[in-house]
């Protein structure tokens, strides 16, 4: 009896001690999601995803990597915060030809490693041969194929050399000849690089022998020639002097400067990969030229990197340090931040569960528009959706409205482009968008119709390429259509197949059909996609690498794509290409517009969503945005000690002007007008 | 404190057992005395009770489930039911001792041999290590264990079944013990060796002049042990006697037909052995009347009615049955 | 003893080599390689990666350098990491996972032992009752189930401990718990099984008829018996425990073995990979060797020639 007396005496002890301490613990934060109190030091810790591979910028084209590139190493131009657009850093000023297809660039004096070594022209001319070499290994190195020659290069391609010449392309497929006007300083190599272009085959001899046997014509006209491999010289970067570096590429490129804050285009040290090798980036070995430079590198724990005080806008850096940690578990994520351990993290980060409690804290969660898709990609090369047909059906039985709503993150999305990201691209678009609707004789109301939710004309199409759905509304099925040969592929993902599920239950409410879901292994899938080996459907996300609505475009652009559909088509090549010509930037939005109608009304794909950003940060720190990029120059970024001044209420925090920031960058741009 | 010589008297004693099947009188009123230097017998069928009350006189039993709920235990004048558990452990190994039925599972196989015996004699008498080591190495050596030496420092597993039971006794005669509670020592021994351990015993108890109490279900090995015998069936004494004269005159059916179960060379062969039939009752779900009255042949309705009477049939023997001085005196 | 313990040791390199050819086979036959992405490589880089890496080699060639290399204890250099030779890697991250195992075994066994033993002794008592309903709970819970529960309680409701990440004694609490609470309740049960097991046997009935305190009795007669079966469970529960436990570091952003080996995995790392499967295989053998020898301590019936 004393026993169970002792024992419920000192349960309930306990159980009282339990509750007294859980009820009057819990430590009101006030308007703050968690614990809210600025690091003592001057250093910001951000989650950044996955272990970075690499600190090459050269090799690595993930977004863990790429917060940290910029944190690390300085480029020609720098991403805005806010807008992304091109600012000074490197470069102090540029100029363009009026073919948008020659740039130069007019480097400042003082940009330094930090080691101290001084950075000139020569030091991009090298980092440019380097990154399209294709013994570097770069997965980024397409980015940079307006380049002229960089392509061939890359791909180990080589010139034809016939009787002390060599050949030209003009001269063996009969178009007219390219040639690039005259821009900037005369030199050997400009006469070079702008002549006409010359004929490049692959280097491999099975290729060309392949080549051969299709083309008599070009066979013939290479016969007995000398092929001279493509070299890193070739390629159209040139230092005019070392303070100027001229680029000049294969085509217009309107969108060219923006693409160079990208990290392919940052520097790497030539006097240190020489020495190393592809040890340069050990810690021990590492130099770079950012903001900041490495401090220590404790793998799968955290990167520790601290003010580079050799860099050129060392004054203007706010930050005494940034900590990288790499986890990319959600919900320990979201733990970190909630205790106060971590300032800000990655984007698409905060589980589903938790966004409808943290949306109350505006000025810590941010969702704004993401220069990134997501839609379904339809192998078009194996029926039934090798007719278009079938494929509007799909994609008009779709309430992508409602979807938006169940993903709670992200907004419809109708075309390949993200609406709301390209104020006048979209003018373009709703003016293109009229043209044809009056031009197909479209009320407006059977027009707002056109590819978005219409489950009676989506069973009407379906019926008409021989697959009719019979039943009524709740109730449908479509016997004849080859449920067997069609799937939804997906790597394997929460989020994934959330959306999966939704849009399986969408058919088969609509039209009846019971599309099957394969979740794979990412690797596994993404092998299965860009084979074309899937049937049916596959999961696709695209995020644009630029601010430019070609981004999206280019998806599709070719004959190898990444648009994952088997899609080639060259009259929307040739729309393409038209339109990066046109010089006359509304004009340029209005040609893209069409090239998206025309691949629109081809449809390819069924679109799903647009993102929304998916991310927290402190209200105390400052400068940091969320840009459709989620890019972070980290210079701009520092940690406001005064509560005062701390993020309260903010509407939006994009359209809110913050004085320092914008003198920051009043103060770079400066040099954009000067010569 | 002595009385008339008497070293173990137990009275009316009744153990039961708390199951799932309700309550098991495994000891259901047994009283029995035991003289100094006598050796007492108690035969029996299992589930007879006879571990039981052995137990029960060392207060091993566990409860719960089981109780030794009334009765009487004196052990040299002491009652040992009223001692505490610690008065309890002072008198086990030291005055009384126990051997058990399976020397292999007896033993702890983890332990030395050297150990298992030291650590009675360093409990009980105080001894250093040293001393006994050297103990029991004699007591090897006295239990006529070869090589005694070499034996204390090996494992229970290295020895045969004879030679465990040897070490069994060794260890429990290593204080000298009063009372020697042997519970089927032979049972799971090969013939052969069953008879030198029965000679040891008696060996070592006239050496010592050890009481002994002999367990057995085989009236062939308490023949020639015994000075007087009891009879236990369903938990009760059916019947108590001197040796030779439950041998030659029972009086009691259910002895007779032990006797009879027990091989006769000089029977001729081709013969069925005997044996008593039906089987050993529940001693959960007990009739009422005699509980041997289902296999008796000499049950009479009375038997199965009415539960028999403890029989007189002279100052040392008695009979628990309607009809003990009928079969009594059938011879 | 020493014969069987040198067999032991000479059978650890085949079995680690047939593990490592297991593994390396899966690895080939999974789709998808350690460059693969959502961009397209261009032709030619992909060309150079693979000549590189010999990937287009025919497979048995490609076996057979992995082999040998392997048979040397060259594990490589990480496909992912460039520059990273695997030894280095595992040697790096080891100690993490070595840490939280050893120490959330050691709780687990302090728990468990304890507890296991009075249920046994105190056998369908409220203690009893109480703590095998704690073990249920403890093996039926998840660790990532139980991990952010630990997490809500003491680092949000009480602010004790921080929620995640390695740093200081305190990071360790939460992690550890939470690995012990399956071990512990493992050894609960399998203490109180084997002890009641022993406690039945006849040689515990002798050492109380001998009148030993119930104390020596247990301690001396019972506890070696009835500790075999934790014995047996802890060579390789402790061996997986100090490979580390991928949920428990995920969660508690730990960079130990078993985040570096998921990872590998999904990167198709293969030299890593097979580094650390070669390493586990070789932990758990020789942790099972050692507990046979213990077991052989323990127990003298078994004798080892």
């Amino acid at each position: 009896m004393n026993r169970s007396v002792g024992k419920i005496l000192s349960f309930s002890l306990i159980a009282a001690l339990l509750f007294s301490v859980l009820s009057c613990s819990r430590v009101d934060s006030g308007n703050y999601f968690g614990r809210t109190v600025p690091p003592d030091d001057n250093v910001l810790r951000y989650v950044s995803g996955a272990e970075p591979e690499s600190f090459d910028p050269h090799i690595s084209s993930g977004q863990p990597e790429a917060r940290i590139y910029m944190a690390l190493f300085d480029g020609l131009v720098e991403n805005d915060p806010k807008t992304l657009l091109p600012i000074p850093a490197i470069a102090k000023s540029w100029q363009i030809s009026s073919n948008v297809d020659v740039f130069v660039f007019k480097l400042r004096d003082n940009a330094k490693w930090s080691d101290g070594t001084p950075i000139s022209a020569n030091d991009f001319v090298y980092s440019f041969r380097r990154g399209f070499d294709a013994e570097t290994l770069s997965r980024t190195a397409s980015l940079g194929y307006f380049i002229r020659y960089s392509e061939d290069f890359n791909n180990g391609d080589v010139f034809v050399k016939k009787d002390g010449r060599f050949l030209l392309e003009h001269e063996v497929n009969g178009t007219e000849p390219y040639t690039v006007n005259a821009f900037g300083p005369e030199t050997e190599f400009a006469k070079f690089i702008n002549g006409p272009t010359r004929l490049t085959l692959p280097g491999d001899e099975k290729e060309r022998a392949k080549l051969f046997e299709k083309d008599e014509k070009l066979r013939m006209a290479v016969d007995g020639a000398e092929f001279v491999p493509v070299s890193a010289e070739d390629i159209g970067v040139e230092a005019v002097d070392d303070m100027t570096l001229r680029l000049t590429l294969r085509q217009s490129a309107p969108f060219f400067l923006g693409l160079l804050a990208h990290q392919f285009f940052r520097p790497v040290p030539r006097h240190i990969v020489e020495k190393h090798g592809r040890d340069w980036t050990k810690p021990e070995n590492i130099v770079t030229n950012g903001a900041f430079k490495v401090k220590h590198h404790r793998p799968y724990d955290e990167l520790f990197v601290i003010k580079n005080e050799n860099y050129w806008d060392a004054e203007n850096v706010h930050l005494d340090g940034i900590k990288f940690y790499p986890i990319d578990e959600n919900a320990t994520i979201l733990n970190l931040y909630k205790g106060g351990a971590i300032d800000a993290f990655l984007n698409h980060s905060v589980p589903a569960s938790w966004i409808d409690e943290v949306r109350q804290y505006k000025d810590e969660y941010l969702d704004h528009p993401e220069n990134a898709t997501a839609y379904y990609s339809m192998n078009i090369t194996k029926p039934p959706f090798d007719d278009v047909r079938v494929r509007r059906a799909f994609q008009m039985s779709v309430d992508r409205d409602a979807l938006s709503n169940y993903r709670k993150v992200t907004k419809p999305l109708y075309d390949l482009t993200p609406a709301g990201i390209f104020p006048d691209y979209d003018k373009a678009r709703a003016m293109v968008s009229e043209e044809m609707r009056v031009e197909k004789k479209k009320t407006p109301e059977e027009w707002a119709k056109y590819n978005r939710f219409d489950p009676a004309e989506a069973r009407r199409l379906l019926g008409e390429a021989g697959f009719p759905v019979e039943g009524s509304e709740g109730n449908f099925a479509c016997p004849k259509f080859p449920t067997d040969s069609v799937s939804l592929t997906f790597n394997t993902n929460e989020n994934n197949r959330m959306v999966a599920e939704f849009m399986q239950a969408q058919w088969k409410r609509h039209l009846g059909i019971t599309v099957s879901l394969k979740s794979q292994e990412f690797r596994t899938f993404l092998k299965d996609r860009n084979d074309l080996q899937y049937t049916g459907l596959a999961q696709s996300l695209w995020s644009g690498d630029y601010m430019d609505p070609f981004t999206f475009l280019g998806l599709h652009y070719g004959r190898q794509n990444d648009g994952g559909s088997g899609f080639a088509d060259k009259e929307y090549d040739r729309m393409l290409d038209e339109a990066n010509s046109e010089l006359d930037f509304q004009k340029r939005y209005e040609k893209l517009a069409r090239a998206e109608a025309y691949v629109m009304d081809k449809l390819p794909v069924v679109t799903l969503s647009i993102y929304a950003t998916n991310w927290l940060k402190k209200p105390y720190v400052k400068g940091m945005y969320p840009n459709p990029g989620t890019l972070h120059p980290w210079k701009f970024v520092y940690i406001e000690k005064d509560p005062a001044k701390w993020d309260r209420n903010v509407d939006n925090i994009m359209a809110e002007s913050n004085p320092r920031t914008t003198a920051q960058l009043e103060e770079l741009k400066r040099t954009m007008t000067q010569n | 404190m002595t009385d008339n010589g008497t070293i173990l008297t137990v009275n009316d004693l009744r153990t039961y057992f708390r199951t799932e099947d309700g309550v098991v009188k495994a000891v259901d009123g047994i009283s029995f005395e035991l003289k100094k230097g006598e050796t007492l017998g108690i035969v029996g069928e299992s589930g007879s009770g006879k571990s039981v009350t052995n137990l029960s006189v060392m207060r091993l039993i566990p409860e719960p489930p089981g109780e030794i709920v009334s009765g009487e235990i004196i052990f040299d004048g002491t009652d040992v039911r009223a001692l505490s558990i610690d008065e309890v452990r002072k008198i086990r190994g030291r005055r009384i001792a126990m051997i058990f039925q399976d020397p292999m599972t007896s033993l702890n196989p983890f332990l030395k041999i050297s150990t298992q015996l030291m650590e009675v004699t360093q409990l009980h008498l105080g001894h250093t290590k040293e001393q006994a080591y050297e103990h029991g190495v004699k007591m090897l050596e006295m239990v006529g264990i070869p090589d005694p030496r070499a034996r204390m420092d090996g494992y229970p597993h290295e020895l045969s079944g004879g030679m465990r039971q040897r070490v069994m006794i060794a260890m429990a005669l290593s204080c000298d013990p009063e009372l020697l509670i042997a519970d089927e020592p032979t049972t799971a021994l090969d013939v052969t060796i069953q008879a030198q351990i029965l000679e040891l015993i008696k060996d070592l108890k006239a050496r010592l002049g050890t009481s002994v109490i002999l367990i057995t279900h085989d009236l062939g090995v308490v023949a020639g042990m015994t000075d007087k015998i009891i009879v236990m069936y369903a938990g009760k004494v059916f019947e108590q006697a001197p040796t030779r004269e439950l041998f030659s005159r029972p009086a009691n059916p259910y002895t007779k037909g032990l006797l009879r179960s027990v091989p006769d060379p000089a029977y001729e062969q081709g013969e069925p052995l005997y044996q008593i039939p039906g089987l050993p009752p529940d001693v959960a779900h007990l009739p009422p009347g005699c509980p041997f009255a289902e296999r008796c042949d000499r049950a009479e309705d009375i038997c199965r009615r009415e539960f028999p009477p403890f029989v007189e049939i002279n100052a040392q023997h008695h009979s628990l049955c309607h009809f003990a001085k009928e079969v009594y005196g059938q011879g | 003893m020493l014969g069987f313990i040198l067999k032991r040791l000479l059978l650890i390199i085949p079995m680690a080599l047939i593990a490592v050819s297991v593994t390396w086979a899966l690895i080939r036959v999974a789709p998808g390689t350690f460059y693969s992405s959502e961009k397209k490589i261009p032709a030619a880089v992909e060309a150079k990666l693979r000549e590189k890496y010999g990937l287009d080699d025919p497979w048995y060639k490609q076996y057979g350098i992995m082999l040998s290399n392997i048979a040397r204890g060259d594990f490589g250099i990480s496909l992912k990491y460039e520059g990273q030779p695997v030894n280095e890697i595992i040697a790096r991250h080891l100690p993490y996972s070595a840490v939280i195992g050893l120490l959330a075994y050691l709780l687990a066994l302090a728990i468990g032992l304890v507890a296991g033993t009075i249920a046994a002794l105190r056998q369908n008592s409220a203690f009893d009752y109480a703590s095998m309903a704690a073990a249920m709970l403890g093996l039926s819970v998840p660790n990532f189930v139980l991990g952010p529960l630990l997490v809500l309680v003491f680092s949000f409701w009480l602010y004790l401990l921080p929620p995640a990440r390695w740093g200081g004694f305190t990071s360790l609490i939460l992690p550890v718990v939470t690995l012990a609470a399956i071990y512990a309740a493992y050894i609960a049960r399998l203490t109180r099984a084997g002890l009641l097991e022993v406690m039945r046997s006849d040689y515990i009935r002798t050492a109380r008829a001998k009148g030993l305190s119930e104390r020596s009795v247990i301690l001396r007669h019972a506890l070696r018996g009835g500790l075999l079966p934790v014995v047996s469970f802890t060579g390789p529960a402790l061996a997986a425990l100090l490979a580390g436990t991928v949920v428990v570091e995920k969660v508690f952003a730990i960079p130990g073995l078993g985040n570096i080996f998921i990872q590998s995995v999904l990167n198709r790392d293969e030299p890593l990979v097979l580094g650390i499967v070669a390493f586990i295989s070789v932990l758990v053998m020789i942790f099972n060797l050692i507990v046979d020898i213990a077991y052989g301590f323990i127990d003298p019936r078994i004798r080892y020639e």
